[in-house]
């Protein structure tokens, strides 16, 4: 019941703290890594609620859902990150801003 | 006793996590998020949970990594930004929205079971006696299916962006210095038969095509890391088989058991079949993953510097 609670809240807070760095952060990579922490609040919110610290275990069908989720986002992770290098590559930066020409200052 | 290291590991992930996003320089950033990973990994073992934390270690901690680092020296032309990293206008918001989430927590039902009782009454109709390894290679095989897919196209895509045709000519990293190619001769033995064993061990206990495959994709990498084209190496055709090799084995077991039993994926009683399929998709894993690492830097131009 505790261990439940405690890796719940931490994972709506993880999920919390990836959203404000995905709305925070201009530079895509670091984008990147704000939804990386993102699932893996997700991820770890899926298996605290299948986890039953007596008898029964822990359900594997979430189990295996996030098992194909971590390779599956390690993947949509590198296409991303490839993404990224080609609009670097076209634009010269690696940031989303409102106005580009504010960047350099 | 448990429960404050519960408390330690979750207080540590949320502050880790909190000092990536507020942090101002990239590379930190990337660093305290491979400590997330391993974390994270930790809380997975705490869950009870060993076929996720050894697919995180790997995964989250390892490729991950890599592939931040790597693109980290491709894109860091901008420096760090002057004003504070996270706005207070954006504090109150999310502030918000993780009490009322927490709120939600707090209702969720004690006694809920779930699916434990359903798949532990059709564990006897598989020849598979783990039951993670049963959902994900037989009663949702559809999902381990097109996760295959989903790593074929990523890889389609990366190769498509990159605008190359094969691997082998993809840019190498320096070559390891003495000391790293001494580590890597003694760990890269080790993790292939890490990865073996872990694929093997499925069927009875934790582990799996994912593991396996997570393990022998970052016993590739790490080869790669030290200036060995690995995979490159392989002439293309090969490596087009051994990419596609997971998904073309489900989709032949679907086509065969859709004519012997009229129904898609309904497992023979044979085990060689869920071998067969096993190691198939494990093989694709590990290439897929490689690949997206390997074909990322991209462009062969640079190959003699």
């Amino acid at each position: 019941m505790n261990s439940l609670l405690i890796y719940s809240i931490t994972a709506t807070s993880l999920f919390t703290i990836g959203l404000m760095g995905l709305a925070a952060h201009p530079n895509l990579i670091r984008k990147i890594i704000s939804l990386n922490i993102m699932a893996g609040g997700v991820f770890l919110f899926l298996i605290s609620l299948a986890y039953h610290p007596d008898d029964p275990g822990v359900d594997p069908v979430p189990q295996a859902m996030v098992l194909t989720g971590i390779v599956v986002t390690i993947s949509a992770t590198a296409f991303a990150l490839c993404l990224a290098r080609r609009i670097t590559e076209i634009t010269g930066s690696s940031r989303l801003e409102d106005k580009p020409e504010d960047t350099d200052s | 006793m448990n429960l404050a290291f519960d408390l330690l590991v979750g207080l540590s992930l949320v502050w880790v996590a909190w000092r990536i996003v507020g942090s101002r320089d990239h590379f930190q950033a990337v660093v305290l998020f491979i400590t997330f990973g391993l974390i994270l990994s930790l809380a997975w073992t705490r869950l009870q949970s060993p076929d996720i934390a050894i697919a995180e270690a790997a995964v989250g901690a390892g490729l991950a990594g890599v592939l931040f680092m790597d693109a980290l020296g491709g894109l860091s032309s901008s420096p760090g930004s002057p004003r504070p990293a996270v706005p207070l206008t954006l504090l109150f918001p999310c502030l918000i929205l993780a009490s009322i989430m927490a709120i939600a927590v707090l209702f969720v039902p004690e006694d809920f079971l779930g699916l434990i009782p359903v798949v532990h009454g059709a564990l006897t109709d598989t020849s598979l006696e783990y039951p993670v390894t049963a959902v994900l290679l037989d009663f949702r095989a559809y999902d381990t299916w097109l996760e295959l897919g989903v790593l074929l196209v990523a890889v389609l895509g990366v190769m498509g962006i990159r605008r190359i045709g094969s691997i082998s000519g993809s840019r190498l990293p320096a070559p390891a210095d003495p000391v790293g190619r001494w580590i890597i001769r003694i760990l890269l033995p080790i993790m292939v038969l890490i990865g073996g064993y872990l694929l093997w061990l499925g069927a009875f206990a934790p582990g799996g095509a994912f593991q396996g495959g997570v393990v022998l994709a970052a016993a590739g990498v790490m080869l790669w890391q030290a200036g060995h084209p690995s995979l490159g190496l392989l002439p293309r055709l090969w490596w087009i088989v051994l990419l596609f090799c997971g998904f073309l084995s489900f989709l032949i077991l679907a086509f065969w058991s859709l004519f012997h039993s009229g129904r898609m994926l309904a497992h023979p009683e044979n085990k060689l079949w869920i071998l067969g399929v096993e190691y198939a998709a494990t093989i694709s894993i590990a290439t897929c993953l490689i690949s997206l690492v390997l074909a990322s830097p991209g462009r062969c131009r640079v190959r003699d510097n």
